[in-house]
């Protein structure tokens, strides 16, 4: 019986193989992909900060579900997340949570990069790509921050908002352009979300996969001696 | 194209390389549970519990410990020489693999940069830190 699974279940995986040839990819990416001896803590922090961000897409479409995005509404339904809906306050603690520990590890990933050395020739765009990330992980932060629109989430936001106002000529006009109005509006709320739950994220997605693709092309950088031309 | 070193005697990217990722993932979710389940006051405090109010102006308006060191800079010089000195800031580290072109990557090889960067760092540590005490 178990011979005869057996053999169903390889003749299965041969069918895909043959028509996809995933086989090879395994082995290329995962089982013969060798990267320097004695990597340490701080080479797993991009890693995590792909696992965090993951981890923010699964709890972020939760609260999708029960978020309306409406100055009416939106305070009393994410009450009701934290109150009504089973393990919602779990769920909103955890993408709060998750929130402060992407900065966090976005941050130490950047500065280990930084004192290793790694974003030199010829890592320049992967360095470009990386803060790209950055910079978006921080916008989406912002952004959301104003999505329960709470005291908190409202004042935080217009105080930030207001930071551009006393760049000559221009600075007005960015206020305006942020917040979509003279002040903190409705209007103001709503692209915020879109930018949060759509723009950033996909962005993201695609800046990491970028990322991703030109660590693997260039090879994963030794701190301990630098890149030439030549290869090993 | 640049060709990249192999590092014939590396190790496995699967499984070796993995698990120790995942050792530092599962370390990262024991601390994630612990603010979670253990100290779920830490993440929404005070004013996150009132409703918005565009009328009525918090005494006390404080942003993130990530953007505490920016807010306390504008403070500390004025505004518009901050902002220009911040985004000087952004623009030196975003293009840094342009304008340090040495080939030495170790921290104690390129004394000059870790001096640079170290004090940059401990600044806006110490920024925030004022930041979250003021």
């Amino acid at each position: 019986m178990n011979l005869w699974l057996k053999k169903i279940y390889l003749a299965v995986l041969e069918w895909i193989d043959y028509r996809t040839g995933v086989n090879d990819l395994i082995k290329d990416q995962l089982t013969e992909y060798r990267v320097p001896p004695k990597l340490n803590f701080w080479y797993s922090l991009g890693g995590l900060s792909l696992f965090i961000f993951g981890l923010q897409l699964v709890t972020g479409v939760f609260l999708l579900v029960y978020y309306v995005p409406s100055t009416d509404e939106a305070f009393e339904s994410v009450q009701r997340i934290m109150v009504d809906i089973p393990y919602g306050w779990m769920i909103r603690s955890a993408h709060a949570a998750g929130s402060h520990s992407m900065i966090f590890v976005v941050i130490l990933h950047m500065l280990s990069v930084l004192f290793m050395g790694s974003y030199k020739k010829p890592r320049e765009i992967t360095w470009l790509t990386g803060c790209a990330l950055l910079f978006l992980t921080l916008g989406i932060c912002f952004t959301g921050y104003l999505l329960p629109w709470s005291q908190l989430s409202f004042w935080a936001t217009t105080v930030a908002t207001n930071i551009p106002q006393p760049i000559p000529v221009v600075g007005p006009y960015i206020v305006r352009l942020i917040r979509g109005g003279e002040n903190i509006n409705p209007d103001t709320l709503n692209r915020f979300f879109a930018l949060h739950v759509v723009v950033i994220p996909a962005v993201m997605l695609a800046l990491a996969a970028a990322h991703m693709y030109l660590i693997r092309v260039l090879g994963i950088s030794d701190p301990k001696k630098p890149d030439t031309d030549s290869g090993e | 194209m640049y060709k990249k070193t192999k590092y014939l005697n590396g190790m496995l990217f699967y499984p070796t390389f993995v698990v120790s990722d995942l050792i530092v993932i599962f370390a990262f979710l024991a601390i994630f549970c612990l603010a979670i389940f253990f100290f779920p006051d830490l993440l929404f405090t005070g004013d996150s519990e009132i409703p918005a109010d565009p009328f009525n102006t918090p005494e006390h308006i404080k942003p993130e410990w990530y953007f505490l060191a920016p807010y306390q800079f504008l403070k500390l010089i004025p505004e518009l020489t901050a902002l220009v000195v911040q985004t000087l800031g952004m623009l030196a580290l975003v293009f840094l693999p342009f304008i340090d072109r040495s080939e030495k990557k170790g921290l104690l090889r390129r004394p000059a940069f870790t001096l640079i960067a170290m004090s940059v760092l401990i600044f806006w540590i110490w920024l925030t830190l004022w930041g979250a005490t003021s």
